[in-house]
């Protein structure tokens, strides 16, 4: 089953599987996957990286996806690619003798994904070749929000979002006060459809880190169902595909669980 | 004080072998260990250059080992070992951040934009209590200005949206708005601010904005792929 998103800036990694360049590991990023790999096995003259050109064959084994911009997407893929060089990485140690490319590079990732500026983004680990599936290391674990999940994922064009009801002004849950379409953030829950000033709503879901200005979950104050910030983003941006709803106790999937026997 | 008398042996050891002094016989290894203790907590600025005591845990001090176990002593200036280099106007000594709280301030010390506001911090407890510390002071500068960023950031609805959709924000723009506003930060630390914060900047022009990813056909694909890396290099190598 291919999920498909919309609007999607991912980051991934390819592993080679031809023998004489084995183990070889490359960082990129694309907003069509599927378009991409065929790319870089396809070489440079058909849009593939030099430097996966004629190395092939690669596999894509692991893509990070839900940058909320191919500016945020581009940076972590750049920290990714120049862990030394980044600011945010320098105590992210250099490969060591025993550690394989693709270690060192799960290791950098690992170590990503629990610091600024990206630990807070609404990010999702997709493993795309089962295979290859590592664990993170127990000192090493990911934000709670983050979601591992298998499969494939595929780019879906976004549809062009209704204008019907544009003038349509309704009013927030929360200070009663009248909403206009442009900040107006809605539980994407069918039953519920909750609408709120998008700033009342992160007032609410920050109660609980008064320090931070960028939410990351929270409860929905209507339906009290628990949803991530960057899923209400996503709906109010027209992407239907891939909204997560998190319930408290099964927010890390155990790899076991995705299995297909 | 850590309970030194305690400790069996091999621990002992290992803290001293910290210091670089070799083990000696388990009583003086207390003995030592109590002294450098107190070296390194001291609260009372010392005059003595010879025996100035950086505060705070980056600390490594180099007697010599060798030394016969009873008359060692910390002859040599101790400098603190730090990522942090320091642009102050009087370097008598290699001092560190921390090092200044037990010194007396000169005027002259400036607020060093790469002042580490971890050692600072540290040794914000012990320095409160002495009069014009240019390094709690700076920190303390420091929190002001990042608390009004903040605020401003919470009264301007339509930036706040804009962070709150995830939207990239010009860093130029947001360099100019503070500037209006009265609020002086250095890009330095709002970059780390915005990092801190999970807010996404860009340091492209307003009109350029991301670099494009063009779906041409494949006759240009050679050339484009060329130009795109260039272009996309450029943006985030600035970000850095």
């Amino acid at each position: 089953m291919v999920v498909e998103v919309e609007s999607f800036f991912g980051v991934y990694m390819l592993y080679c599987i031809n023998p004489k360049f084995k183990g070889r590991i490359y960082i990129g990023f694309t907003v069509n996957p599927e378009r991409r790999i065929g790319q870089h096995n396809a070489g440079r003259h058909r849009g593939g990286a030099k430097r996966t050109s004629g190395r092939g064959p690669w596999e894509m084994i692991l893509i990070l996806h839900g940058f909320p911009s191919d500016i945020a997407a581009l940076r972590f893929e750049w920290a990714w690619q120049h862990p030394h060089s980044s600011r945010r990485l320098s105590h992210v140690s250099r490969r060591s003798r025993k550690e394989s490319s693709l270690q060192f590079h799960w290791r950098v990732v690992s170590n990503m994904l629990r610091v600024a500026p990206w630990s807070r983004l609404p990010l999702t680990v997709r493993w795309l070749k089962q295979e290859y599936r590592m664990d993170f290391e127990p000192s090493l674990q990911p934000p709670l929000h983050i979601p591992i999940t298998f499969g494939s994922v595929r780019a879906k064009k976004k549809l062009p979002l209704q204008s019907a009801g544009e003038e349509d002004t309704s009013r927030c849950f929360l200070c009663k006060g009248l909403v206009k379409v442009s900040e107006k953030l809605s539980c994407f829950h069918p039953s519920c459809g909750m609408s709120s000033h998008l700033i009342c709503i992160a007032r609410c879901f920050l109660r609980s880190e008064p320090s931070h200005l960028l939410p990351v979950e929270g409860e929905c104050p209507s339906c009290h169902r628990s949803v991530l910030w960057g899923s209400l983003i996503r709906h109010k941006h027209g992407c239907f595909g891939d909204l997560e709803e998190i319930t408290p106790s099964a927010s890390q999937s155990h790899w076991a669980d995705e299995l297909q026997i | 004080m850590p309970h030194y008398s305690d400790m069996d042996t091999p621990e002992l050891k290992n803290k001293l072998n910290r210091f670089g002094v070799r083990p000696l016989p388990k009583r003086q290894m207390i003995l030592k260990l109590k002294e450098i203790h107190q070296y390194t907590h001291q609260l009372v600025s010392s005059d003595s250059e010879d025996e100035a005591p950086p505060a705070g845990q980056t600390v490594q001090m180099k007697p010599p080992v060798s030394r016969p176990a009873s008359s060692v002593k910390f002859k040599e200036p101790l400098t603190a070992i730090s990522p942090v280099k320091h642009h102050r106007e009087d370097e008598a000594e290699p001092l560190s951040a921390s090092q200044g709280s037990n010194t007396s301030s000169t005027a002259a010390s400036e607020e060093s934009e790469r002042s580490n506001p971890e050692l600072c911090v540290s040794s914000d407890g012990e320095s409160d209590s002495d009069a014009g510390i240019s390094c709690s002071q700076a920190a303390s500068r420091l929190q002001d200005r990042l608390k009004a960023v903040r605020s401003f950031i919470l009264s301007d609805s339509q930036l706040y949206s804009q962070i709150l959709q995830y939207q990239p924000l010009v860093l130029s723009q947001l360099q100019q708005q503070l500037k209006a506003a009265g609020i002086r930060l250095g890009a330095a630390k709002l970059v780390d601010y915005l990092d801190s914060q999970c807010i996404t900047f860009t340091m492209a022009k307003p009109g350029h904005s991301a670099p494009s990813r063009r779906q041409g056909k494949r006759t240009d694909r050679g050339t484009k792929a060329g130009g795109r890396g260039a272009s996309r290099k450029k943006v985030v190598a600035a970000m850095i």
